[in-house]
């Protein structure tokens, strides 16, 4: 499929390639067009893309179907410019997947314009990918879209944030800044349903797969169902400060309709705050939010995941030179805990009251920052379970990108955290030309 | 023995005179060349790009505009750089506040996942954007980090040497600097390893007046050992816009600044 692809990509690539005499000292290097000619207006629009085919396999036998965790063949194609202070993005692919149910994928990852309305005020408008929060793939305040089949099948990082349909607008005053975000229509989580990965199913007791794949029902279309998320942040003397709130939904089917028998989202009120501050040569963070489940306030529907504390520490410095090392020390607790116990239909499988998770990232840089070895891992001593995600990547040129990792998830038990995707463990390769 | 005591003495006071005078003189012209090398201006802009070169002649391309604002001459500055090329980081954002003498504050933006990235202040004298040239050489090593002597004087330029305080943090045993009297910017700088080898060299190749200061509009890192190096090119340097202190923000870092930003 790549071969038919490259006399293409080499065509797009040509006809935006112009070779040009730009009148500089080139100091006998070929430097390409990376400078326009001063004689031709160069074009407003930016455009450029890579396709990117990405191969991974699940290392023991898996209840799922397929044998691959991951076969598909990418291409994206961004087209930006500004009007003005204005700008417009898009970046649209078109997805071969050999693993989806859905084998030919469209997917808008940015279609938006951002408005400068004012010198206090901007707007960005339409699909938009959105993060924020202090956290290294743990997210307290960020109820924005996560696709965590991308991060278990070994996606590119990028590909963690899913896009939203949403409306950010931004003022900036020396006092506080604001960013308020809406939603009008529910995007929650591209989640692990069965199709790709398999899951813990309390019902069944065992790790299952589809058919059939969890179906969630979304809050319908309505003014009131949308999402609203605020951060108030400023920047004081280096340390930034933040403030959330988020008014919503849980971003998974974490809730469940034993009427319709579906899946659901169960609303969500978050309040919290953090600071990101240099420290001792690194860079130091702390976050905490409180997560108010609303359709469980006293914490005695089994079916509902109850309110939550949550604190999350860390820190990050270069221990050597090209040697990052990077720790997270994150606590939750489960309000009305007893009750929760108490109502619970397979209390065996539920979490610790207080629940601790430790994140290691390791990075090393090597031959000119071409070569980079990482090591993220997610491991948590009261559940005794653990999320290794070692990476490999090589840039070979402008062009040319290599990945190699694995995805190596290992509990003592089959329903926790990431125990329960022990058998979802795989091993992936990709390659991407940029263009 | 009294005379000879007496011409010692002399002579150790006529050495450390003639230390002082030059150690003075030594940072006087460093201190002057700082000024002209990386303070040109209240504030400036330019487009740059980067020829990396390795060892075995393969080239990869950088392209970015980069913003500058002298928070206070030979002291603290913001810098806003935006990425335009290759196509696998256009957009991506980098901003620095620099303290000299302290660390620098440092964030990145990554426009694929919209994140603001802050990162460690870590080593200064770590490849910048995988770049021949270091974070420091294009920010400009903190004066205050070495000592300087005068250690050469031709008609055009001074020769300095530069040890440094602490050897945390450093590669070098010492380095050279060659300044031009009459533009006051370093021409060449010289990295010794401690069997007294130059291991790294840093050119000045062009330098052309723009708005009557003289602006070092080509440069080359080289490392000598193995032949890799990188070529820094700049265009449309433009000093004193009036670029307010609100450009260096993360409003910033997440929408480039067109008005800035537009050559």
């Amino acid at each position: 499929m790549t071969h038919k692809l490259y006399p293409l990509l080499l065509a797009l690539t040509a006809s935006v390639t112009l070779a040009a005499d730009n009148g500089w000292d080139d100091a006998g290097l070929d430097w390409g067009d990376s400078w326009e000619t001063e004689t031709t207006e160069p074009s407003p629009w930016n455009l450029s893309g890579f396709t990117d085919f990405g191969y991974g396999e699940f290392v023991h036998d898996n209840p799922v179907d397929d044998t691959q965790s991951l076969l598909e063949l990418r291409s994206q194609f961004s087209a930006n410019r500004y009007f003005g202070n204005h700008f417009f993005s898009s970046k649209l692919e078109l997805i071969l997947d050999d693993v989806d149910d859905h084998p030919v994928q469209f997917e808008a990852r940015e279609l938006f314009v951002d408005l400068h309305l004012s010198n206090s005020v901007s707007l960005r408008a339409g699909q938009q990918i959105l993060t924020w929060g202090t956290g290294d793939f743990v997210f307290l305040n960020d109820f924005f879209p996560k696709d965590w089949q991308a991060m278990f099948s070994g996606r590119d990082d990028d590909y963690l944030k899913a896009p939203s349909t949403s409306i950010k607008t931004t003022f900036y005053h020396a006092a506080v800044n604001t960013d308020l975000v809406w939603t009008p229509d529910f995007t929650g989580d591209v989640f692990i349903s069965g199709e790709r990965f398999a899951y813990f199913s309390p019902t069944a007791g065992d790790v299952v797969a589809a058919p059939p794949k969890i179906k969630a029902k979304e809050p319908s279309p309505q003014f009131s169902h949308g999402q609203f998320a605020l951060r108030l942040f400023k920047t004081v003397n280096g340390v930034e400060y933040a403030l959330y709130g988020y008014r919503g939904y849980y971003t998974q089917p974490l809730g469940y309709d034993p009427v319709k028998q579906v899946n659901t989202y169960p609303r969500l009120n978050s309040a919290g705050a953090s600071i990101r501050s240099p420290l001792l040569g690194g860079i130091a963070n702390a976050e905490m939010a409180y997560w108010d489940s609303l359709d469980d306030d006293k914490g005695d529907n089994p079916l509902i995941p109850n309110s939550q504390w949550n604190l999350l520490f860390g820190f990050e410095r270069e221990a050597v030179t090209n040697f990052t090392i990077g720790l997270q020390m994150l606590l939750q607790q489960m309000q009305d805990y007893d009750a929760a116990k108490a109502a619970s239909i397979t209390p065996a499988y539920l979490v610790d009251e207080l629940h601790s998770t430790v994140t290691t990232r390791l990075t090393y840089l090597a031959m000119q920052q071409k070569l980079t070895w990482s090591l993220f891992m997610f491991y948590s001593a009261d559940a005794k379970d653990i999320y290794l995600k070692p990476k490999l990547s090589y840039r070979h040129d402008d062009h040319w990108l290599f990945v190699v990792g694995a995805n190596d998830f290992n509990g003592a038990d089959n329903f926790t955290q990431w125990g329960q995707f022990e058998k979802n463990s795989n091993i992936y390769a990709r390659m991407r030309y940029s263009f | 023995m009294k005379a000879l005591i007496k011409h010692t003495l002399a002579g150790t006071a006529a050495t450390l005179l003639s230390f002082g005078t030059a150690a003075m003189d030594a940072n006087e012209i460093i201190e002057k060349s700082n000024l002209a090398a990386v303070y040109p201006g209240d504030d400036g802009r330019a487009e740059a790009r980067m020829m990396i070169v390795d060892k075995q002649g393969r080239k990869q391309l950088r392209q970015f505009s980069i913003l500058r604002r002298n928070v206070e001459k030979g002291g603290d500055q913001q810098y806003l750089v935006v990425f335009t090329r290759p196509s696998d980081v256009a957009r991506t954002t980098f901003l620095v506040v620099k303290h000299p003498g302290n660390d620098d504050d440092r964030w990145l933006y990554l426009p694929g996942l919209d994140l603001v990235k802050r990162i460690a202040a870590g080593d200064k004298r770590t490849s910048f954007v995988g770049s021949t040239f270091f974070y420091e050489d294009i920010s400009g090593r903190d004066i205050h980090a070495d000592n300087y002597t005068l250690t050469g004087e031709t008609d055009s330029h001074w020769l300095l040497k530069a040890t440094p305080k602490s050897q945390q943090g450093v590669e070098f045993t010492y380095f050279t600097v060659k300044i031009n009297k009459q533009t006051l910017l370093p021409d060449v700088a010289e990295y010794y390893d401690t069997q007294g080898e130059v291991y790294r060299r840093i050119t000045a190749m062009t330098v052309e007046q723009v708005q009557g200061l003289p602006t070092i509009t080509q440069m080359k890192a080289e490392n000598v050992r193995d032949g890799s190096f990188t070529i820094n090119q700049m265009r449309n340097v433009q000093y004193n816009m009036g670029i307010p202190e609100t450009v260096f923000t993360e409003r910033s870092l997440r929408m480039p600044p067109r008005e800035w930003l537009e050559f």
